[in-house]
């Protein structure tokens, strides 16, 4: 069969890609191991060409070429063969064991590539494979439980998730803590790890601590994730990929259901009441909404109606299509992907979607190369909002439907006879349908990301290379909530909502980023024994941001949201901000005969900051490592690869811009602290000083950390492989806003304080348990521990605030510290006083007594972490599944709060609503002893004693351990005589489920413990913007051809 | 290929030569001046946002909790709020922000006003300097009243002391005496080259004669403050120093406007805390804020005419009903339909004037002084002229009549105890405007006698507030460690 290709792209670029065609015939065969097994997924390439194929599953390759061409196998840890086409058709080829296993390079900082063993840290990777095997359109997501050492939180679901992404605990008090994201050599920021299409990945690099990260400099302090994008490879092909994913309800928090709405005093029978402490369920008939004028009135059965919450929400789903279309070959390469996906969220008409489209293509000259990377990324989302008459969430609305009320006869709150507003069970708070339908908010945003390199060799061992990345993203936000009239009113209802008017909120928020790196890189042999590798490199950063937001109330026309057609003055504000960053740095290893590396590299910024005096600063790191199984001859045995590392290193970090001078503002009558007034009045102008301080004389914070690691790997094949590492860090001089004693006239002052140290160990195991003809189980294990804690604050300061939701209100009663001696964050709530032993103390009159402190609950963060990933393939099939296992925190997820308040705890009926002796109390026997409480009752069991104990937070701290099982899948490859067919190269189908099971301590009948009301540090505080548990189950087609 | 060579060592070296040169510059860097907040001000425009910040505090929460305490309003039944006011548990979270904000917000302000100088010498500030040690008084006062000791002469120098010290509670009212002397003094006597803040002024307009008068009947109210402690002498020196600077006493309502309107954020405090939100429509807090039983029989009995600016009549109809204050109320007959809210008398308008202090209190603090015999006059005259003052602010009419009535505590000569009297006019004339000076006074005096104490709570009516739990966790070494009783049995210095 003769092909002729020819390719022409315009861009920048312009090259073509021919074959070579001659007298060609077809030549087959087998590749197998230095075992004897057949080895799939072999690449066999006509040397000097892009014409290439790989092996199937039995180790059987077909590929085009001449008599006297070169075949090349290749296969990732075993060394390349040629082989030379002869006369004979059909060739067995046998690849050995590669000496420098293991010798795969990995990319390290600024898209260095380096072996494993001249690194003095551990550094651990995941394939492409794993990250999209249950087609998370989310690669954080995709990345849980498989590196030891990451901890990724999903704070909310709905259809557009957050996540937060740590790497070895929280090292910063105040400030971010998140990983560095990396993409192609461009430090990005920590949402495009949420946006980027998965399938674009080629392999994701995790280098865990500061010292992998010197080089990327301040913002390395944290970790950096380093991503590597597909290139084109081989002769052209065309990826297709489909999914279709369901998503469910998969917990809702356990509620009563013995008894119904009412009270006033407990007990009584008020229909319309939105709180339960009325009768018990007793299936008489009940009104459930107001009465007309004639006497018509919706009567219902006073019993509870199963799932009548959970039935609100809908099954979600997710359409996905993608499409990959590349090649290359030794010189030049290009890929060209779009990805779609379109997602119905569980709560109805929750809508999200998005496109992501890349190009990118690489040429290479006989000494100079050169590469753009051209991303495009657009979403839209349509959710419903918090709204109503007290701007609440949508849970609240749905935990304030009582379980006998038809809920899903109520969706016609417009005319349904008894669901419409005006007559309608709903007195109190908005019908859920109600809020569903008017509070809405949509947001678009838009990202273009340019990456482009060039690099030029002037001889052997010195080039040149420059990166430039340059980003422009844009988000814009509309809030369209939609008003409560009345067109008529009943006489004599129970209650009413006031009506209000409708409002909107305009943000528009725009920014550039450029980050350039120019790198000179000397790579010499200096003898036999001697290796050096230097880099030296110049950064630039520029970044720039503007938010403008408008917002209107009380509009006049129904369902027209524009500020134009308020009442009163149009609210908003206006923010920008400008930043600057210069480095240099150089990185030197010397290696030693390829067994011992040395290795030292050094940074020093320039920030726009801080203070001219304080601008610049320096920061180096060392470190060493040594392989002694190719020091030794003949230590390699069973133990194939062993390696030892040890580096130091410190990484300076600078403040958000505009944090040198305190300031003043115009009091905007919401903001905390600002609450007395709108100004200016009319005329009459104010400016009230700022409530932070600024101490003089910022310095930069510096994180010094340690790290001790060893690689290993046994067996033939390198089947048992692992590492174990341990660490320390310290984060010194911490740029911090610490509370002070409002009595100074300031509530805040961003100064350098404090020590926080982080100590840890890391273990990660991957073995090729089984590896026969059929069938084989592949397994990885982590397990990765974090022990954390607040060695020194300031003079006289001994724990300051790191947030919780309600913070603006002091008298909430919780919130995320960091105190002094303790692990951080912690969790202090307040509680009632409790003896030596921790049981509550009751008073006289049988209740326990609060006190008046708030105390420490435990820690928000795991003590540590197990994660497991393992692989079963038998013939075409393989099975797939992600766990993962957190223990040793506790949160407090205030839902129980919305429950409390409308009786429908299950703690609220363990004794009938009767009073009762508090489980495990004592009480003080008048000298000072305390005896356990078995014959004093509690004052009451219903709304007055519950009420009571809402005010103790601590009752609702509950363990954070879960267990999930994150992801399974199930995958069937079609066997190549079959597709061949068909005209495919490849063609897989996939059936899989993410976040199938969870299961938690039965002290938690709440929700996620992962969910949190931000992706901030204060970690440990669910609220009720998000919507409850999902589970996502699909079916996937990818084909390659 | 020679020359695509040359083109690419030349761009290297233009990119070398540019990346060098752009790490000489300095100016490269200096781009951190804050574009969104000014880092500077001006005494007028941060008195002005001193002044509502002040009146906002005391109008809203400082009012709200002392109407509770004082038995003035209650929750009806099917709202689920004020409950820690029934159960008066008071602990460091507990209204917090009347100390947070008074240091944090008003405090800060007023500090940074009286720090700025001219270096220049042309303009003077002197007023301003006046204006601010006449409202840091009111409000010190009310602090050592409700709190005791307190940070005084540390206070207020944000980063250059965190962590102010606690200064002894009768020190620093007579420290702050002695300043609302000397702001009399200097509101009447100002260098000729003073500023005057004319409109920034939103109290008085740039008026230092009521300033004078201002702070004269701050400093009287702390001097009768101190009518149990046994300092006679003290008192009548410091009332010789009142007199002598002769502004005398206030003659009119002192209150703020800044030029509220019916705007978000922009209404008369009390009004739009207490009343109704920028659409005209109800707030919540005025569903839930009902009359007491105990003072709508006490203002029934009275044929007390304030009863219907005070209070409206039930939505669902009938005459005023009030309950009392208890969680567990009735599910029928004490909704918020059933029962009487806050009035029209306290609710006028969303532009009305936002009252800091009542004539009516000064002429009755006037009539205390004449009872006591710190200052000379005709008390029975004060007490009359304050009770009509406090009908003329509310807009009720029949004043005479109504202290005509031979009733105890109504009329002058039918009360037995003068002071009592004087003092229980007082507190129905503060109802809704000073409820936190009616709490205090109730806890100077015990009058009024027999008000009756929430059945949820320990029986005790509290006595102070406890220190807020932010000091402890950023003021350790300072704040004195309180336990959660002394609210009701640490009496204030002056009782």
């Amino acid at each position: 069969m003769k092909k002729r290709f020819n390719v022409i792209l315009t861009l920048f670029l312009v090259f073509v890609v021919q074959l070579t065609f001659a007298q060609t015939k077809t030549v087959t065969g087998t590749v197998t191991d230095d075992g004897g097994l057949p080895l799939p997924g072999v690449n066999v390439i006509v040397k000097g060409t892009s014409t290439g194929s790989q092996t199937d599953f039995d180790g059987n390759f077909a590929i085009d070429a001449s008599k006297g061409d070169v075949l090349v196998f290749s296969f990732v840890g075993l060394k390349t063969a040629e082989f030379t086409v002869g006369d004979a058709n059909k060739v067995s080829v046998e690849l050995e064991a590669d000496a420098a296993q293991l010798d795969e390079v990995v990319v390290t900082a600024l898209g260095i590539e380096r072996k494993p063993r001249e690194l003095a840290y551990s550094v651990a990777s995941v394939d492409n494979e794993d990250m999209t095997e249950t087609r998370s359109t989310n690669a954080a997501t995709a990345m849980v439980g498989k590196v030891s050492g990451l901890q990724i939180n999903t704070t909310s679901n709905g259809v557009n998730p957050n996540t937060r992404v740590v790497l070895r605990g929280n090292r910063s008090l105040l400030g971010n803590n998140q990983a560095l994201i990396v993409v192609d050599g461009y430090p990005s920021t920590r949402g495009v790890l949420d946006r980027i299409n998965p399938d674009d990945i080629a392999s994701t690099t995790v280098l865990k601590g500061a010292n992998a990260a010197a080089l990327y400099g301040s913002e390395a302090t944290n970790g950096v994730i380093i991503i590597t994008t597909k290139r084109g490879k081989g002769k052209l092909n065309v990826t297709l990929t489909s999914s279709l994913d369901l998503s469910d309800i998969s917990y809702y928090p356990e509620l009563q259901d013995e008894f119904g709405v009412g009270g006033f005093p407990d007990g009584t029978l008020y229909p319309l009441e939105n709180v339960n402490w009325g009768p018990r369920y007793d299936g008489r008939m009940v009104p459930a909404s107001e009465t007309y004028e004639d006497g018509r009135v919706l009567m219902v059965p006073f019993s509870p109606i199963k799932n009548n919450h959970k039935n609100f929400f809908n099954t979600g789903s997710t359409i996905r299509n993608s499409v990959a279309v590349g090649g290359g070959d030794d010189n030049s390469d290009f890929l060209l992907s779009i990805d779609h996906s379109n997602t119905e969220g569980v709560v109805p008409d929750d809508q999200y979607n998005r496109t992501s489209a890349r190009f990118k293509a690489s040429r290479k000259f006989d000494k100079f190369e050169v590469s753009a990377n051209l991303s495009f990324f657009r979403s839209h989302a349509n959710t419903v909002t918090p709204g109503g008459h007290q701007d609440r969430d949508l849970f609240w609305y749905l935990v304030n439907t009582p379980l006998h009320i038809p809920l899903q006869d109520l969706k016609n709150w417009r005319t349904g006879e008894f669901a419409r507003n005006e007559v309608s069970y709903y007195r109190f708070y908005e019908n859920p349908y109600f809020i569903k339908d008017t509070q809405r908010r949509k947001d678009n945003v838009n990202e273009f990301t340019l990456i482009t390199s060039a690099k030029y060799d002037f001889t052997d061992w010195l080039s040149a290379r420059i990166n430039v990345g340059y980003t422009g993203y844009n988000t814009s936000r509309k809030d369209e909530k939609g008003g409560l009239t009345y067109a008529f009113h009943v006489p004599d209802p129970y209650s009413e909502i006031a009506p209000f008017g409708p409002k909107t909120l305009d943000d528009n928020y725009i920014s550039n980023r450029v980050n350039s790196d120019f790198i000179i890189n000397v790579n010499k042999q200096l003898s036999d024994a001697f290796h050096l590798d230097v880099n030296l490199g110049q950064n630039l950063r520029l970044s720039e941001s503007k938010q403008i937001r408008v917002t209107g109330n009380n509009l006049i026309i129904p369902d027209f949201y524009n500020v134009s057609t308020r009442t009163g003055n149009l609210g908003g504000f206006e923010n920008s901000e400008e930043y600057r960053k210069m480095g240099v740095y150089g990185d030197f290893t010397l290696g030693f005969n390829d067994f011992l590396f040395v290795t030292a590299s050094g940074r020093n910024d320039w920030t726009s900051a801080l203070d001219k005096d304080n601008r610049s600063y320096f920061y180096p790191s060392a470190g060493i490592s040594f392989v002694p199984t190719t020091a030794f001859e003949g230590m390699k045995g069973t133990l194939r690869y062993l390696k030892a590392g040890f580096s130091a290193s410190k990484t300076g970090n600078d403040p958000l811009p505009y944090n040198t001078a305190s300031t003043f503002l115009a009091p905007d009558g919401r903001s905390s602290g600002q609450r007395y007034g709108l100004f200016p009045f009319g005329s009459t102008a104010g400016l009230a000083q700022s409530s932070g301080d600024v101490s003089p004389g910022l310095k930069p914070e510096f994180t010094t950390s340690l790290e001790a690691s060893v690689e290993f790997a046994f067996f033939k094949g390198d089947r048992l492989r692992g590492s174990v590492t341990a660490y320390k860090s310290n984060s010194t001089d911490q740029l911090v806003d610490i509370n002070v004693s409002q009595t100074s006239g300031a509530e805040t002052l961003y100064t350098n304080i404090g020590e926080i140290e982080n100590r840890g160990l890391e273990v990660d195991l991957n073995g090729g348990i089984i590896r026969t003809n059929d069938f084989s189980w592949d397994l990885g294990i982590n397990y990765s521990t974090n022990d954390s804690e607040v060695l020194s604050l300031l003079d006289g300061v001994d724990e300051i605030e790191v947030g919780g939701p309600y913070l603006d209100n002091s008298g909430y009663g919780a919130a995320i510290v960091a105190q002094v001696g303790q692990p951080y964050p912690l969790l202090k709530a307040t509680d009632y006083l409790r003896d030596a032993q921790g049981r509550v103390i009751v008073g006289a009159d049988g209740d326990p007594i609060a006190n008046p402190n708030l105390t420490s609950q435990g820690k928000t963060t795991p003590d540590y972490i197990v994660g497991m990933n393992t692989r079963f393939s038998y013939k075409n099939f393989s099975l797939y599944a992600v766990a993962d296992y957190r223990t040793g925190h506790v949160f407090y997820n205030t839902i129980v709060d919305a429950l409390e308040f409308t009786g429908l705890t299950e703690h609220s009926v363990t004794s009938g609503r009767q009073p009762f002796v508090y489980p495990n109390s004592v009480y003080d026997d008048g000298s000072g002893n305390y005896v356990a409480n078995t014959n004093r009752l509690t004052t009451g069991g219903g709304n007055n004693f519950w009420d009571a104990y809402n005010n103790q937070k601590a009752n609702y701290v509950t363990d954070a351990t879960v267990v999930k099982l994150r992801e399974l899948s199930l995958g069937y490859t079609f066997d190549q005589g079959l597709i061949d067919n068909l005209g495919f190269q490849d063609l897989k189908l996939n059936v899989y489920g993410r976040n199938l099971f969870m299961w938690r301590p039965s002290s938690n009948v709440y929700s996620d413990p992962e969910f949190n009301y931000s992706t901030g540090n204060a970690v440990g505080f669910g609220t009720q913007a998000q919507t409850p548990p999902t589970r996502q189950y699909g079916i996937s087609l990818t084909a390659k051809f | 290929m020679k020359s695509i060579k040359s083109i690419i060592k030349n761009s290297i070296m233009v990119i070398a030569a540019t990346a060098i040169t752009a790490s000489c510059s300095d100016d490269f860097f200096d781009v951190n001046d804050n574009p969104n907040e000014p880092s500077v001000s001006t005494p007028s425009l941060t008195l002005t946002a001193a002044q509502q910040s002040f009146t906002y505090l005391n109008a809203t929460s400082m009012n709200y909790l002392g109407n509770y305490i004082v038995y003035n309003w209650a929750t009806p039944s099917n709202w689920s709020a004020n409950q820690d006011l029934f159960r008066y548990q008071i602990d460091n979270t507990f209204y917090a922000n009347i100390f947070e904000d008074s240091y944090g917000i008003t405090f800060r302000d007023l500090a940074y006003v009286k720090g700025v100088e001219d270096a220049s010498g042309a303009v003077d500030y002197s007023a301003y300097d006046a204006i601010v040690e006449t409202i840091k008084g009111f409000q010190y006062q009310h602090l050592v009243d409700l709190y005791g000791d307190i940070p005084f002469s540390e206070a207020s120098q944000r980063g250059s002391n965190t962590t102010p010290k606690y200064d002894d509670a009768e020190t620093i009212y007579k420290a702050t005496i002695d300043s609302l002397t000397s702001a009399a003094s200097l509101a009447l006597d100002l260098p000729l080259n003073a500023e005057n803040p004319g409109s920034a002024d939103i109290i008085f307009g740039g008026d230092m004669g009521h300033w004078a008068q201002f702070a004269n009947t701050i400093k009287l109210r702390m001097l009768v403050r101190l009518s149990n402690t046994g300092q006679d002498a003290y008192i009548k020196d410091q009332i010789a120093l009142i007199d002598a600077n002769g502004a005398g006493y206030i003659t009119s309502d002192v209150s703020t406007n800044p030029g509220y309107s019916q705007n978000l954020y922009q209404q008369s405090p009390f009004y739009g805390y207490v009343g109704y939100n920028e659409a005209g429509e109800e707030l919540d807090r005025h569903d839930f804020t009902v009359a007491t039983d105990y003072l709508i029989s006490l203002l029934q009995e009275n044929n007390d005419p304030r009863i219907d600016l005070l209070f409206n009549t039930p939505t669902k109809g009938g005459d005023h009903k009030g309950a009392p204050q208890l969680i567990g109320l009735p599910g029928t007959g004490f909704t918020s339909g059933d029962l009487s809210k806050v009035g029209e008398g306290l609710l006028k308008s969303p532009e009305q004037d936002q009252p800091i202090m009542l004539l009516a209190e000064a002429l009755f603090l006037q009539a205390e002084a004449v009872q006591r015999g710190y200052i000379d006059g005709d008390a029975k005259d004060l007490y009359e002229m304050g009770i009509a003052a406090s009908f003329d602010y509310l807009g009720a009419e029949g004043a005479e009549d109504y202290y005509a009535q031979p009733l105890e505590n109504v009329s002058w000569e039918a009360s037995s105890n003068k002071i009592e009297a004087i003092i229980t006019q007082k507190w129905l004339a503060l109802n809704g405007v000073s409820g936190i000076e009616s709490w205090i006074e109730l806890t100077r005096t015990g009058y009024p006698a027999n008000l009756p104490i929430p059945v949820d709570s320990d029986g005790k009516r509290p006595v102070r507030l406890l220190y807020p739990s932010s000091e402890y966790s950023t003021n350790a070494n300072n704040v004195p460690a309180q336990t959660a009783a002394e609210a009701f049995t640490n009496n204030p210095f002056w009782k």
